[in-house]
Parts: C-alpha cells; structure tokens; sequence
C-alpha cells in the first residue's frame, strides 16, 4: 500500500513524530514585527478616541479590525503555520491576560476625554498601548512557543 | 508520548512514515501551509499532495485556500476532530508496541 516513505518500527514511528514536533516548536510563531505592528494599529485606535467622536470612533475601529486581519493573513504567510491559543495551557493564560490589558486600555482611552479635556491623555495612552500591547504580544508569543516545546516533549498532547 | 485514557488503535492510514508526519505537525499547529509540510517530508509536492489526499479523504484533514502576500492564494492543512482522535490511537497503540517489545526481550548478559 504504501509507496512512498520506508516503513518504521514503532519506535522509530514515535521519535519521527516528536522529531516533526519538535521541529515545529522551534519554528518562530509569529514574525519579529508582528506583535509591534499590532501594538500600534490597536493604539491608533486608542487614539482615535481622544476625538469623542462617534463617527470616528466607529470609522476606527472598522480601520482596526481591517488592519488586524490584513496583519494576521500577512504573518501567517510568512511563518507557513497558524497556531492558536484556544487548545493550550500557560498561552491561554497569556492570552487572557493580553485581552483584560487591551481592555483597561479602551476603557481608559474612551475615558480620557472625560477625565483631561478633548485630548492631553489620549496621547500618553495611545503610547502606553503600544508598549503594553506589544510588551504582553510577545509575553503570549513565547506562551504559545513553550507549549508547542511541551508538547513535542509528549507532556501535552 | 502519554498514552493516558487514549483508546490504543492501529491505523493503516497513518502507519504510513509521511502521513503519520504530516499528521503530528498537524497536530501541533492550527493549520500548516502546504510548502511547509513538503519542505519538512523533504518530497516532491506531487508526493506531499498524495498524501494529503489521502488524509482528506479518510476525514483525517481538510484544505483550505488562504490568499497569502501579493493576493496569491496557498494551501492550508489542518487535522480534523477525527484525525486528532486517530493520531492518538495510533500513537498510543505505538507506545503500546514498544512497551510489549520491551517486556520480552531477554535480560542482557549482566543480569542476575
């Protein structure tokens, strides 16, 4: 039946699995740039709401989900895999916690043209995203990277 | 490779050496583009799309075309749930294997 390929002891079928494993994991998650470029397409939009404007606001975000897809469908080309947290253990965890601080990063935008005139604290804001965002996307990168180790180490499956 | 509260189970599909790799960087990833996977098996990509072929067509895996940089669109594999559920019977009932094979081989010339 099989053409192509020597067949393989079981043992020899076991290491070729962790081997392609193994391989894998030391492949990089994502490119070096992905996570900064995405730390700074969410703090345009943080910016934008500085300006208390609807309109803007909703042309942002709409800008923001556009970019984020165009990023996501650029990386993944670049890198030939696409791996995603929603199986895996301590890169759940950092994803979470990327979530919440994009979260408390909204809310204090959206707050800031409350809390400091129309647009003094949008600034520092939109730069704390930046450098929070990409700090925590690489924090879930290195996540994700250490459970594809794990598992090619056969202690995930 | 833990072969816990897995159903140990052969299959012919992945017994063979390039599916059972496809299958376990499938199993590691989301998706896996096409080039990657033939670039890992060190094949031609007619072999690499054979094998695939059979994968999909035992409900092991699914394709999908994803455009890529500059709008060219490329291949992507992933392993389905029953491919995933078949990976680990096969793996547990490798391991299995290997610890039968260990259990009766006689002791080496040192032991009592």
């Amino acid at each position: 039946m099989e053409t192509n390929g020597a067949s393989l002891t079981p043992q020899q079928a076991l290491a070729a699995v962790a081997d392609a494993r193994a391989q894998l994991a030391e492949r990089p998650v994502h490119p070096s740039w992905y996570s900064p470029a995405r730390a700074v397409v969410l703090g345009a939009l943080v910016a934008s709401f500085a300006t208390a404007d609807a309109t803007v606001m909703i042309a942002a975000a709409a800008a923001t989900l556009v970019a984020l897809m165009a990023l996501s469908l650029a990386a993944r080309s670049r890198t030939g895999t696409a791996v995603l947290s929603d199986r895996r253990h301590g890169a759940r965890r950092a994803l979470d916690d990327y979530l919440s601080m994009l979260s408390l990063f909204v809310v204090l935008g959206l707050l800031s043209p409350v809390l400091g005139g129309p647009s003094w604290p949008a600034l520092p804001v939109a730069l704390a995203t930046v450098v929070g965002m990409t700090v925590s996307g690489r924090r879930h990168e290195r996540a994700l990277q250490a459970d594809l180790r794990a598992l090619a180490a056969g202690a995930v499956r | 490779m833990s072969a816990v509260d897995v159903e140990p189970r052969f299959d012919e599909v992945l017994n063979a050496p390039h599916r059972l790799r496809i299958a376990a960087l499938l199993s590691s990833a989301d998706q896996v583009e096409f080039g990657v996977l033939r670039d890992h098996l060190a094949v031609a990509d007619s072999v690499t799309s054979k094998h695939l072929k059979v994968l999909v067509d035992a409900g092991y895996a699914r394709l999908s075309r994803i455009p890529g940089l500059g709008g060219r669109s490329r291949t992507w594999a992933e392993l389905t749930g029953a491919g995933q559920r078949a990976l680990r019977g096969h793996l547990a009932d490798l391991q299995r294997m290997v610890e039968a094979a260990r259990a009766v081989q006689p002791p080496g010339p040192g032991a009592p």
